[in-house]
């Protein structure tokens, strides 16, 4: 056998006892949470429905406004207990925090700000993959809809 | 040309080969030698005959020599194409030369047994729970409005929580 043979084995387990001990150990920071948060104004002017919310529009539509429009989307990749801050149209501020995942579910503690005031504190046991809509804020003409998905 | 020398002539080749029976052989021998024309005759076969082993035995020296040149020939090229091959194995990159390692099974097996433990941990089933109720399941473990209030439903479509905060606290 040859020495670049010899050599060629040696790298071979090397490279796979490393690829074995990178997928066992689980990573050294905690747990990543993804939340994506879609703005969107609901009225009842003549805009119509956004396309880009077709997957929200029967959830949509129960909120009885007939005019849905995407303001903005956000998405946050943030580790267990790390807040999010994300800025809502009309001077109001988003904070979300995954705090962990449990059953399934991932419990997020979402707080929204207008100025100094809290207009709204909650925590949330938000399916993964699922979605929450926050909504009441007003804004132009309609109100915010601030629809929360979380994903871990 | 005699009768005799006439039927003797096409004989006369076996006869200096000594294909011939002996008595046939010794009337023939007492026959050339009293006649000049078959002598003659004798001796022009004898001369044909010096002149094919003699050209016999040239080409056949020629020949040795040919077949010698040609074994030296491959045996000078075997180390040459040998030396070819090693130099081409090594341009062929390592992970060339790793697949053409003899003993592949082995390192095969491991990369097999590298997989199957990569999947395993990554892998992990989802919770029963997850197979059971709507897509956007929420529970609100608690909920603080400023004085606000709030409508919290679940709409038709998918079952989602809606938390609606409506008014300002002092209205």
């Amino acid at each position: 056998m040859s020495r670049k043979v010899k050599l060629h084995g040696w790298i071979f387990w090397g490279v796979g006892l490393m690829l074995l001990w990178g997928a066992a150990v689980p990573p050294a920071h905690g747990e990543m949470f993804h939340i994506e948060v879609q703005v969107i104004l609901a009225s009842n002017s003549d805009e119509g429905f956004d396309p880009r919310l077709l997957a929200l529009k029967k959830d949509l539509l129960a909120l009885n406004y007939i005019s849905f429009q995407l303001l903005g989307n956000k998405g946050l990749a943030m580790e267990r207990g790390k807040t999010g801050r994300l800025e809502v149209p009309g001077g109001r501020v988003m904070e979300v925090t995954p705090e962990r995942f449990e059953k399934g579910k991932v419990i997020l503690h979402v707080k929204i700000n207008e100025g100094d005031a809290s207009l709204l504190t909650t925590r949330l046991r938000i399916r993964d993959h699922g979605t929450v809509m926050l909504g009441g804020p007003p804004y132009r003409h309609g109100f915010l809809v601030l629809a929360v998905t979380a994903n871990r | 040309m005699k009768d005799k020398c006439k039927s003797i002539h096409p004989i006369l080749g076996a006869w200096f080969d000594g294909e011939l029976p002996d008595h046939k052989s010794r009337r023939i021998a007492r026959h050339v030698e009293a006649c000049p024309a078959c002598r003659a005759e004798v001796d022009r076969i004898k001369a044909l005959r010096s002149l094919l082993q003699d050209g016999f035995a040239a080409a056949v020296t020629a020949e040795d020599e040919a077949l010698s040149s040609l074994h030296q020939r491959i045996m000078k090229r075997i180390p040459e194409r040998e030396t070819k091959n090693r130099k081409r194995t090594g341009r062929e990159g390592p992970l060339m030369s790793f697949f053409r390692f003899r003993r592949i099974t082995l390192p095969m097996a491991v990369t097999a047994m590298l997989v199957a433990a990569v999947f395993f941990t990554i892998y992990k089933p989802a919770p029963s729970v997850i197979k059971t109720g709507s897509v956007n399941d929420c529970i609100v473990d608690d909920l603080e409005s400023g004085g606000r209030t709030v409508l919290l439903f679940k709409t038709h479509g998918s079952a989602m929580t809606v938390i609606w905060v409506v008014g300002n606290p002092d209205t």
